[in-house]
């Protein structure tokens, strides 16, 4: 029902429909990381939701990394590896870089709500739908800078600078168009998928020998990280 | 210098030659000149004690020679001849001299050991009086072809059969497992025993596939189960297949133990801690080109148009695809199903997910059809289980079969097991309910019990998650030998292949299995060539080092890049769940490897697992104890 496109609107500053509460959208961010202003690279993320189904795409690498929240307790994470069709399912409970899934929001809305307790909110704007709030965080190491919009639980840009190393994720566009977005899931639902734990059992496979060659997410490119790699979860990270 | 040995003969020889013919005298001759005066012959005598290079039972040395410096003595340079007299050896030894050796205790526990072995021989071959008066039949042989004809004679002994499979449980798996086993009860570790190690017979197993030398668990779990070994990746056929072709399935399928049990009117059963549909268990009721074909949606569609059936397909309708492929038979079933795999079994429809599903859309087909309705359908009296109240809820006394399906995918390892949302129960307890139901039949059972795991955390390159599921596999084999009789079961206890997974360096005794290596005399750990330490396990291959502390679940390794090679761990607790070890070859999975694995047996036909077999060789020792296949054509017939 809500098949129209808004394109790069929130930071002009035009209205999104209140209709929505963001739980089916796709959000498109531009990500800037700096080395003490010298060296720079750029690159994108996606963030999809649909429902109990959120994903992370990664265009330069054509992996999306996917989580499901199961009956709103348990988190089932799938790693896409489009450019192959192919995708390895975990078991809730299984534990992706070391950790086992379980702050929804993290992946949901890319910051934790504990995360969120650690900021002040400096100002707002906007009002109702619109109400955009700006949080911010200043500590020894340096200073971090959050927009935010409640009535979408959607970062709209977030900056860390911290050691003369910054990164930024900017907003670019938004779109609450249901049927791409759930064609978007329902593509990668037909992927050839393989369990977790079967990667070993078939060696002549060569998707599953080779998986060490295709791409694995590294610690800083899914949600929100700070220059030593370190999830910003806040205080009860897991 | 001339050295040379004396004998007591040739001494003999030497004082004879001085002997001559005596003739008459004749006239004296004038005094000639005095001679220069002479140098003295000396020869010197030197005892040489036991562990002499040259008298090793120690002796004399005779050197002798001429004074030629006239100091008395004889120098090196002056000695012209040596010569040696020695003790002889030792011919016999008393027990007083043996005292030392007799009364240690490891010379007198593998005395008795021996003594035991040979009391066990004797009684599983019939052929002599049993130390416990417990065995049923007894004979006197006093003839090799009396033998024969006895042993011959104890075919189809075994009216229940049990094969445990511990999936890549290699030979270093089991020792790994049994000393940690040990070193969790308070001991050293490397004296104790896991219940298969007290089994009286055991023999190695040769695993490689007729297309493969490193083997799978397709291939091998199909020679142990239908005597004929075949391809990597395929079940229940022969080498004649082509892997994933559907149309060389026909005329190649084998016939499988868990078969011709059914046939021979036994109950039987199949527990997995994997997916039921896996290849170890498919193994066992299934025929398939591909071992990945778990269920309709995994097969291509030319297969599908082909006439294949899906493995899960092929489990709910064994009993009428085994009456179909012999006619006249009339079976009833498989009686005990129990392990993981529902998504193989129901349809990708929401609507179908078990209340205790953990995925938004649990089921996998995609033909709309749920097996699980199907097999209650097919069996009225059958119990449908998925979670641990439902398995609770069992009275094996009452229940007719069971079919079990206890997870979506795998069941969890054994240190996860506690984390599972509607609990699972143990490898232990799923074999003692399958024993509990399977032996209600007085015909008899066969039983297959496979620990899948441990094969998952080897590849995931976790010593810790492979070695506690190896000790709940030894849980189980002590439960199935405890509920059963050595008169009438026999339990074989083997692996489907190994692991490229090492104990190495030199630990000292009781020396942490899952810690580094600390040298004998040390109490520091020691350190490599390249000055760090290094840790008693590891992987030759797979993705390396991992610390993930508390984690127990072995699979989190496959969430980053491989690590291999080596690490500075001096800091790191290298004995915790989530600890993987370093591997050297960099993959993207530890593997399979190729070396033996063992065969364990006690019971009825037992004692012909011994020397080196090819992995076939398993399902013959299960036909001759149950005497299977002419049980079976006698009903066939």
């Amino acid at each position: 029902m809500f098949a129209h496109l808004l394109m790069a609107t929130l930071l002009s500053g035009s209205s999104l429909s209140c209709d929505t509460d963001g739980s089916v959208l796709k959000a498109q961010y531009e990500i800037e990381v700096s080395y003490h202003g010298e060296s720079r690279k750029t690159f994108s993320m996606t963030l999809w939701r649909d429902g109990n189904n959120v994903a992370h795409q990664y265009p330069q690498t054509q992996i999306t990394e996917a989580w499901t929240l199961v009956r709103n307790t348990l988190i089932k994470p799938t790693r896409f590896f489009d450019a192959h069709q192919r995708a390895i399912e975990y078991q809730p409970g299984e534990s992706v870089h070391g950790k086992v899934e379980s702050d929804w929001p993290y992946r949901y809305q890319l910051v934790s709500n504990s995360f969120f307790d650690e900021l002040t909110k400096t100002s707002e704007s906007g009002k109702g739908c619109e109400l955009t709030q700006t949080f911010t965080k200043h500590t020894a190491d340096g200073d971090i800078r959050l927009k935010w919009q409640p009535a979408l639980q959607l970062v709209r840009s977030f900056t860390i600078n911290q050691d003369g190393v910054e990164k930024h994720w900017e907003m670019k566009s938004i779109s609450v168009d249901a049927a791409a977005i759930t064609d978007f899931f329902d593509q990668r639902m037909e992927y050839k998928s393989t369990d977790y734990a079967d990667i070993g059992d078939d060696h002549t496979d060569p998707f599953l020998t080779n998986m060490v060659n295709q791409g694995f997410i590294e610690a800083g490119a899914s949600g929100f990280y700070d220059q030593h790699g370190k999830a910003l979860e806040g205080a009860h990270s897991h | 210098m001339n050295i040379f040995k004396l004998s007591v003969v040739a001494m003999a020889v030497a004082g004879l030659s001085g002997c001559f013919l005596e003739g008459d005298d004749g006239d004296t001759g004038p005094q000639g000149a005095e001679g220069t005066p002479g140098v003295s012959s000396l020869t010197v005598q030197t005892d040489l004690p036991v562990g002499d290079a040259n008298c090793p039972n120690s002796g004399v040395r005779f050197d002798s020679g001429q004074d030629t410096n006239n100091d008395g003595d004889l120098s090196e340079d002056e000695i012209a001849d040596t010569s040696f007299v020695c003790a002889p050896g030792a011919t016999e030894i008393n027990n007083g001299e043996l005292l030392t050796t007799l009364n240690n205790d490891w010379f007198i526990q593998a005395a008795a050991e021996v003594e035991n072995n040979k009391q066990v021989w004797m009684e599983a071959t019939g052929t002599a009086a049993s130390a416990s008066g417990t065995s049923v039949n007894q004979y006197q042989v006093s003839s090799q072809a009396e033998m024969q004809a006895l042993v011959a004679d104890l075919r189809g002994q075994a009216k229940n059969v049990i094969l445990f499979v511990g999936d890549g449980m290699g030979i270093s798996t089991v020792t790994a497992a049994r000393i940690l086993d040990g070193q969790m009860k308070g001991m050293d570790g490397e004296e104790n025993q896991l219940s298969f190690d007290r089994f009286p017979f055991a023999g190695l197993s040769k695993t490689y596939n007729v297309d493969a030398q490193t083997p799978d668990s397709a291939g091998t779990m199909t020679a142990m189960m239908s005597g004929v070994k075949t391809d990597v990746g395929v079940i229940g056929v022969d080498e004649d297949i082509e892997r994933g072709d559907c149309g060389t399935v026909s005329g190649n399928e084998l016939v499988t133990a868990l078969e011709i049990a059914e046939i021979a009117g036994k109950s039987t059963g199949i527990v997995s801690t994997a997916r039921i549909t896996h290849a170890t268990p498919a193994a066992t009721y299934a025929k398939s080109a591909d071992r990945n074909w778990e269920d309709v949606s995994d097969m291509p569609e030319e297969a599908v148009t082909a006439g294949c059936s899906d493995i899960a397909d092929q489990l709910v309708n064994f009993e009428s695809n085994l009456e179909s492929r012999f006619s006249g038979v009339d079976v009833d079933g498989i009686e005990v199903v129990m392990g993981g795999g529902r998504r193989h079994f129901l349809p990708r429809d929401a609507a179908f997910n078990s209340p205790d599903a953990v995925s938004e859309v649990e089921g996998d087909r995609t033909d709309g059809r749920d097996l699980t309705a199907e097999w209650q359908a097919m069996y009225a009296n059958g119990v449908y289980v998925y979670d641990q109240a439902g398995f609770d809820g069992l009275d094996t006394e009452t229940t007719e079969r069971v079919f079990a399906l206890f997870n979506e995918s795998h069941m969890q390892y054994e240190a996860d097991r506690g984390n599972d949302v509607a609990g699972e129960p143990s490898i232990a307890q799923m074999t003692q309910a399958a024993i509990g139901v399977l032996d209600n039949n007085d015909e008899g059972f066969f039983l297959m019990v496979e620990s899948g795991r441990i094969d998952h955390a080897h590849h995931a390159g976790n010593a810790y998650g492979a070695l506690h599921d190896t000790l709940a596999f030894a849980d189980a084999v002590a439960v199935a030998d405890d509920m059963t009789n050595d008169e009438d079961t026999l339990i074989i206890v083997t692996a489907d292949h190994g692991h490229v997974f090492t104990i190495a360096g030199y630990p000292k005794r009781g020396n942490p299995i899952l810690g580094k290596v600390v040298n004998v005399g040390s109490d520091t750990p020691a350190t490599a060539a390249d000055g760090q330490p290094y840790t008693t396990l590891g992987y030759t291959n797979g993705l390396g080092y991992r610390n993930l502390g508390d984690e127990t679940n072995s699979d989190a390794s496959y969430a980053s890049a491989p690590d291999a090679g080596r690490k500075n761990i001096t800091d790191i607790d290298t004995t915790t769940p989530g600890y993987h070890q370093e591997a050297l070859v960099p993959m993207s999975s530890e593997t399979h490897s190729g070396e033996d694995v063992g065969i364990y047996a006690k019971g009825p036909g037992a004692f012909l697992v011994n020397g080196t077999n090819e992995q076939s060789v398993i399902f013959h020792v299960m036909d001759y104890a149950g005497n299977l296949v002419e049980q079976a054509n006698a009903v066939v017939e």
